[in-house]
C-alpha cells in the first residue's frame, strides 16, 4: 500500500464521519492529531474510523488489529496523528507474509 | 439468506439449542458457537471457546458478510459450591466463560453491528444475582459482572442504534440445573414473583421480543424471567 493512498482514504473517511455532525468541518492534514489536544475526532468517531480502516486493510489483504494495548499506551502510538496512522497501516505485512 | 442473522453462543447447551431452533422458526439466520459442535444441530455452527479472545475474533471475522442483527450470549457454566471450597481454577474458568466470553463476543459483534448502524446484543444473567444465591458465589460474581457490562456497554453502543440487554431467568430445566436437588429448585422458584419454574420457551419469548424492532427503546436493562 502506498502512503498517499492510505492518507487519501483516511482523509475521506474523516470528512465523511465529520459530515454526519453539525457544525463546520475542520481542516485536517497529515499532522492533525487524532487523539487528545487538537484532535478532531471524538472517541466514537475514532471507532468509526478504525472500522473503516479495518475494512480497507481487509480489502488490501492486511490485518489491522487496532485494539492492542500497545496501540493506545505507547509513546509512539500510531494514533498520534493522521500521518503516523497512515505510516503504521503501510507497515502492516501482507497476510501470509508475516514474520 | 435470511434478512437478519443472529449468533448464539453456547449452542450445544439446552438454552442455546432451544433459542437457535426457535429463532430459525421465526426466520432468523443462525450461527451457533460452542467448543465442540454436536452433529445434530439444525444451524450452521463454528467451533469456538468464547473464553479465548482470538477464537472469538476469528469466528466473527468469518461473519463479516452475513447481515448480522444480533448476538445472544447464552454460553455459561456454573459450579454449585461454596466459595471457600471452590478451587481457584474453577473460579477462573467460571469468570472466563460467563463474563469474559460475553465481553469478547459482545465487543466483536459490536464492531459488526456498528457498521450496520443497528442490532441487538442479548446477554444472559441469572436470578442468582438478584437473590445473592448461596453456594454460587463465583457464578453470581461473574453474572453480576455481565449485568454491569450490559449497563455500560449499552451506552457505548447506543449511538449506533444497537441495544444491549440482559435476560436473567430463574432456574431452567437444563444440564446446568440437572444436578441440583428438586427441593432446592422448588425453594428457589418460591422466591420468584411467578412461582413456577421457567420453561425454555419462556426465555425464548423474552429474547424474541428483545430481538424485535418493538424493543428499540429498551437498552441497558436486565429482564428477570419469572420476576424477582
Amino acid at each position: 500500500m502506498m502512503k498517499k493512498d492510505v492518507l487519501d482514504f483516511i482523509h475521506a473517511a474523516i470528512l465523511r464521519i465529520l459530515s454526519d455532525e453539525a457544525g463546520a468541518t475542520p481542516q485536517v492534514d497529515e499532522k492533525t492529531p487524532l487523539l487528545g489536544k487538537g484532535g478532531v475526532l471524538s472517541s466514537l468517531m475514532l471507532v468509526e474510523l478504525m472500522l473503516a480502516l479495518e475494512d480497507y486493510c481487509t480489502e488490501n489483504n492486511r490485518r489491522f488489529t487496532w485494539t492492542h494495548d500497545s496501540m493506545m499506551s505507547a509513546k509512539n502510538s500510531p494514533y498520534q496523528t493522521i500521518g503516523s496512522l497512515a505510516e503504521y497501516i503501510c507497515s502492516l505485512p501482507t497476510l501470509g507474509q508475516e514474520e | 439468506m435470511a434478512e437478519r442473522h443472529v449468533v448464539i453462543t453456547g449452542i450445544s447447551g439446552g438454552v442455546g439449542r432451544h433459542l437457535a431452533a426457535r429463532a430459525m422458526q421465526e426466520g432468523y439466520g443462525v450461527t451457533g458457537l460452542c467448543r465442540t459442535p454436536p452433529a445434530d444441530l439444525p444451524c450452521e455452527t463454528l467451533a469456538c471457546d468464547v473464553a479465548k479472545a482470538d477464537q472469538v475474533a476469528d469466528c466473527f471475522a468469518r461473519l463479516r458478510h452475513v447481515p448480522l442483527w444480533g448476538v445472544i450470549n447464552a454460553a455459561g457454566i456454573a459450579s454449585m459450591n461454596l466459595a471457600v471450597t471452590t478451587p481457584p481454577e474453577t473460579m477462573r474458568r467460571i469468570v472466563e466463560v460467563n463474563l469474559l466470553g460475553t465481553m469478547y463476543c459482545s465487543a466483536q459483534a459490536g464492531r459488526l453491528l456498528a457498521r450496520r448502524k443497528g442490532g441487538r446484543i442479548i446477554n444472559f444473567s441469572s436470578i442468582a444475582v438478584a437473590l445473592g444465591l448461596e453456594g454460587e458465589s463465583a457464578y453470581v460474581a461473574a453474572k453480576a459482572g455481565v449485568e454491569g457490562f450490559t449497563r455500560a456497554f449499552s451506552r457505548e453502543m447506543s449511538a449506533w442504534g444497537v441495544t444491549v440487554n440482559a435476560v436473567a431467568p430463574g432456574p431452567i430445566p437444563t444440564q446446568l440445573t440437572a444436578k441440583v436437588p428438586q427441593s432446592k429448585l422448588d425453594a428457589l422458584v418460591e422466591r420468584q414473583v411467578i412461582r413456577r419454574q421457567c420453561a425454555l420457551d419462556d426465555v425464548w419469548q423474552t429474547v424474541r421480543w428483545l430481538l424485535d424492532d418493538a424493543s428499540c427503546m429498551i437498552s441497558g436493562q436486565c429482564l428477570h424471567v419469572g420476576g424477582v
